[in-house]
């Protein structure tokens, strides 16, 4: 409460309500007959200030008593209020109008602007329409109008970007006056297979209209030209657009459009052959050179370089020659590269779950397969290694044990069945890789191989073991409950108690020195443990 | 004159720009409209709160006065009826018959009656036995006529001795409080809430008529419940 406020006045009225008394302010003959009967809280305005009246009657004689307490007197002198409130209330009012002000600067200006630039941008007959539209309905329809004409653009781009590589090549082909090794086309031709880079120097299209290949001898002149240039920039070290993953390898990729050129496909393996050795010659590089099947248009590109890149992996393995076709390779493998596949999926699942036999199985499905086909045994040997390459792949965790030498001994194989010799042995070294390692990481053999060391030792303990093994013991006792599904301290006595078993088969010695043995610290605790278990004392047992 | 339609104002309201600007100063502004609310709830709110305070503690105010106050007046009531029931008044007013008795122990009446003054928070206590018409003050007794005389020039007194004799005549066995300034004799003019009382006929009988007069000062009153001189209490 609040004290008593020493502007307060008493006054003493008589019974008609007219002051006779007053002490603290001059309120002498004050008539408040009008204010006297009121119950609610009054107010009485005297002499042009207002006051709060209160008042009470007096239990013994006719006369009421009055506080009046003057209303401002009592605002100045708790000004404090006051003028929180007051400079509350114009710092909210100044604050909101700055922050105001501040809001539409920083979001309308830059609206506003962006408008007036549409407008100058567009201005004259036919320009940005703005009357009756928000600003913002002016940019949405602008940005909509762009997005149209962007997405006109882009097809126009895609257009022109496919008519400039058919100009391209056309020229190639023609005039011989440019090579695919320029970046624009390298990018716009570029493959990536799983990280390996294959480099196209030279790509045929057949083009019905332009009708390209009129003459057998442009195409002879655009290879010679393609590999010429190909040899300045490398004699200027440019090796950079050459370079796979492998520094020491160049990968040429090479497609042909049309097999009526004859004459050119008989000519350019000697023509890469050459180029092999003059890289080997002067460059140190190992230059490969794959040769695809024809295709008929650059959309069909795609498909040929999955070929390649299988011709390319079989180069790799076989390492008989720089210069392969892809053609040499029979139709059948190239449809059983999806078989591959198959089978890479399906070993890949036996080995995962560690099923030998199956994955074992597998792998003469697959050798009886490859015997049906009737391949020459280099195209077998080709469908095993891209086998083993799919599972290297896929499985690259458990296939990490193969080492070279493995992979080695499929190229040195003569025969099939040599072949799948080797192979089977690749398959059980995984599977058994497999299982080590999973033997390996299990946490609760290795727990159960310490308490089964340690189980007399009366000490035994969580920690101890945790300690041992240089796990912590929480972790511990947390991958033992859910491998094994039985807690820690319930597996010691379990074990215990079955050595303690053991023994009372075999000698008769009491129960303290077996349970010391047994590691029990007095007979009480093991025939407690005893009971759990087994559900009957030891003596029981014993009998 | 241009008459009012719908569609004028519809085709206006279209061809005009619709700026967002207008929508966001609106927006901003009613944001702004929150803390000003929430300012003038807390003004008003404070405002209710003080005038409860202010009648809170004017309430204990005129309870600490009332209870003072009060107390005095009940004092004066006991205090004129001990006078009334006091062994020696009733004595003098019951035996004596004559002005003459009543001079004669007028002395043992002033004595008492000052005493009872002296004791008590009355400034003045003034008897009037109207039948001898002669009074009794703590310092003296007379007739009227002559104390009116001594009032006249001693206190620059402007009733006439007819107006005063009639103000200080009461009907028998009534006792009323009066805000007087003429019912006493030594503080004769002192604004005085006076506690006037006739002497009650079952306790007199036949004896004389009576009137006791005793004055309790206003400002005295008043100063008793002074808000400064009680402070604050403690609690509500």
């Amino acid at each position: 409460m609040l004290p008593i406020h020493p502007g307060t006045a008493l006054l003493l009225l008589d019974e008609k309500g007219q002051v006779f008394g007053s002490f603290g302010g001059d309120f002498i003959g004050l008539d408040l007959a009008a204010q006297i009967d009121t119950e609610t809280i009054t107010t009485y305005e005297h002499q042009g200030e207002a006051y709060v009246c209160t008042f009470m009657r007096s239990e013994v004689g006719p006369y009421t008593y009055a506080a009046l307490t003057p209303r401002n007197l009592f605002w100045k002198q708790n000004y404090t209020i006051m003028a929180i409130t007051v400079v509350g209330f114009m710092s909210a009012a100044v604050v909101g109008l700055i922050m105001t002000f501040l809001l539409l600067q920083h979001n309308y200006t830059p609206l506003k602007k962006t408008v007036q630039m549409l407008e100058e941008k567009k201005a004259g007959p036919g320009g940005l329409v703005t009357r009756g539209k928000s600003e913002y309905d002016v940019i949405r329809d602008h940005m909509l109008e762009l997005y149209t004409r962007t997405d006109d653009m882009m097809n126009d781009f895609t257009r022109q970007r496919r008519h400039l590589v058919d100009r391209y090549l056309h020229d190639l082909l023609r005039n011989g006056n440019r090579h695919l090794a320029d970046e624009d086309i390298l990018e716009s031709l570029h493959i990536d297979f799983g990280g390996m880079l294959l480099v196209p120097i030279a790509v045929f299209i057949t083009n019905p209209r332009d009708n390209l290949l009129a003459t057998k001898g442009s195409a002879k002149i655009s290879s010679a030209f393609v590999i010429e240039n190909v040899l300045n920039d490398l004699l200027e070290n440019q090796y950079d657009p050459y370079k796979t993953e492998d520094d020491y390898t160049v990968t040429f990729l090479y497609a042909l459009s049309e097999k009526e050129h004859a004459a050119f496909d008989t000519s350019i393996d000697a023509v890469l052959g050459r180029l092999c050795d003059f890289f080997r010659d002067h460059f140190n590089l190992i230059l490969r050179c794959v040769v695809s099947d024809p295709v008929d248009h650059i959309d069909k590109l795609p498909g040929a370089y999955h070929d390649m890149n299988a011709a390319y992996v079989y180069q790799i393995a076989s390492s008989e020659q720089s210069v392969l076709r892809v053609s040499q390779l029979s139709e059948k493998r190239i449809a059983g590269a999806m078989v591959v596949n198959d089978y890479a999926h399906l070993l890949v699942e036996a080995i995962a779950i560690r099923a030998t036999a199956d994955a074992l199985k597998i792998v003469d499905e697959f050798f009886v397969e490859l015997g049906q086909a009737d391949d020459m045994f280099r195209v077998q040997r080709f469908n095993v290694f891209a086998l083993t390459s799919a599972l290297l792949n896929m499985r690259c965790d458990q296939a990490c044990g193969l080492n070279t030498a493995m992979i080695d001994a499929l190229l040195d194989d003569q025969n099939l069945a040599a072949l799948k010799e080797t192979f089977v042995r690749m398959i059980l070294f995984m599977c058994q890789t497999e299982d080590e390692i999973r033997q390996e990481d299990s946490l609760s053999d290795k727990v159960k191989q310490a308490v089964n060391r340690q189980y007399a030792d009366v000490n035994l303990s969580l920690t101890q073991i945790a300690r041992e093994i240089k796990l912590s013991p929480k972790y511990v006792s947390k991958l033992f409950k859910i491998e094994t599904g039985q807690g820690l301290l319930d597996y010691i006595n379990a074990v215990r108690i079955q050595k303690a078993k053991e023994r009372m088969l075999h000698h008769e010695e009491p129960i303290q020195k077996l349970a010391e043995a047994v590691g029990y610290s007095n007979a009480k605790t093991f025939r407690r443990a005893f009971r759990k278990i087994e559900g009957i004392n030891p003596g029981q047992f014993r009998g | 004159m241009i008459k009012f339609s719908p569609g004028r104002l519809f085709k206006i309201s279209r061809t005009r720009q619709r700026s967002v600007l207008r929508k966001w100063a609106l927006s901003y502004l009613l944001i702004l409209i929150i803390p000003i609310v929430c300012f003038v709830i807390v003004y008003f709110s404070t405002s209710q709160v003080i005038m409860r305070e202010i009648i809170s503690s004017n309430s204990v105010v005129l309870k600490t006065a009332q209870n003072t106050l009060d107390n005095r007046l009940h004092s004066a009531e006991q205090m004129a009826t001990a006078i009334m029931i006091d062994e020696r008044f009733r004595d003098v007013m019951l035996k004596t018959n004559s002005s003459q008795d009543i001079i004669e122990k007028q002395g043992e009446l002033i004595s008492l009656i000052y005493n009872y003054r002296t004791t008590s928070y009355a400034i003045d206590i003034f008897i009037y036995i109207h039948d001898i018409d002669y009074g009794l003050s703590t310092t003296t007794a007379n007739r009227i006529s002559l104390l009116h005389e001594a009032l006249v020039h001693y206190k620059d007194s402007v009733i006439d001795l007819d107006s005063w004799r009639e103000s200080l005549l009461m009907p028998t066995g009534t006792a009323r409080y009066t805000v007087s300034n003429l019912h006493a004799y030594d503080e004769f003019g002192k604004a005085a809430i006076v506690y006037e009382k006739s002497l009650m006929p079952s306790l007199f009988g036949s004896c004389n008529s009576v009137s006791l007069f005793i004055a309790l000062p206003i400002m005295d009153i008043a100063r008793a419940a002074d808000p400064s001189r009680h402070g604050a209490p403690a609690s509500r």
